[in-house]
């Protein structure tokens, strides 16, 4: 019988706390005390609760299975980038749209997509 | 209207016959046990080259161990 050598993939331990800075991302909050737009791009750390969901599967054997739903969740979750940005691009020439708006779709569309990526990956794993 | 078609696995038959556990098995071929678990229970269709390693680690032809309906 053919003796098979197994490599695990381990990725480092610190990769299960990274999720930890996605708390963040409710620095965007500062933008209704100082009125700065800049300030609203804090909310793109909220994509960093995503490492929740990797964490968990960190020390799983990378095996086909493991890159197969990897592709299966990015190909699901890619519809969300690029209806952030048709949005963005569609109504950025109405006058009701502020730069603040799209700074925060912006921001907000980044991180719902790496969270549903995550999320989508670990379910199907 | 075209039938649905399906892969029908007896892994879990011949993988007892040889008397490996599911780790065993996952081991041997290179991949985790849920994905084992999940080809026993007709939930995953493996790739060529997984097909063919447990063809060869359980002695069992790959169309006898996967049924194409």
């Amino acid at each position: 019988m053919e003796v098979v050598i197994v490599m695990k993939i381990r990725i480092q331990k610190p990769i299960k706390y990274l999720w930890l800075l996605g708390f963040l991302g409710f620095q965007g909050f500062k933008y209704f005390k100082t009125g700065e737009p800049l300030a609203l791009f804090w909310f793109s750390y909220f994509s960093f609760f995503a490492y929740y969901f990797i964490g968990k599967m960190a020390d799983e054997m990378q095996d086909e299975r493991y890159f197969e739903n990897s592709q299966r969740a990015k190909l699901k979750t890619a519809k969300i980038p690029l209806i952030t940005l048709f949005t963005i691009g569609f109504f950025s020439g109405f006058s009701f749209v502020t730069k603040e708006l799209i700074i925060l779709i912006c921001a907000l569309g980044w991180a719902g997509t790496l969270i549903s990526y995550a999320y989508l990956f670990w379910y199907y794993d | 209207m075209r039938p649905i078609q399906k892969i029908t696995c007896n892994l879990k038959k011949y993988r007892l016959e040889k008397g490996l556990t599911q780790e065993e098995l996952a081991q041997l071929v290179g991949v985790r046990r849920e994905t084992i678990i999940r080809l026993e229970a007709g939930k995953y269709n493996p790739s060529l080259k997984l097909a063919i390693d447990i063809s060869r680690v359980v002695e069992v032809p790959i169309e006898e161990i996967f049924i194409y309906d």
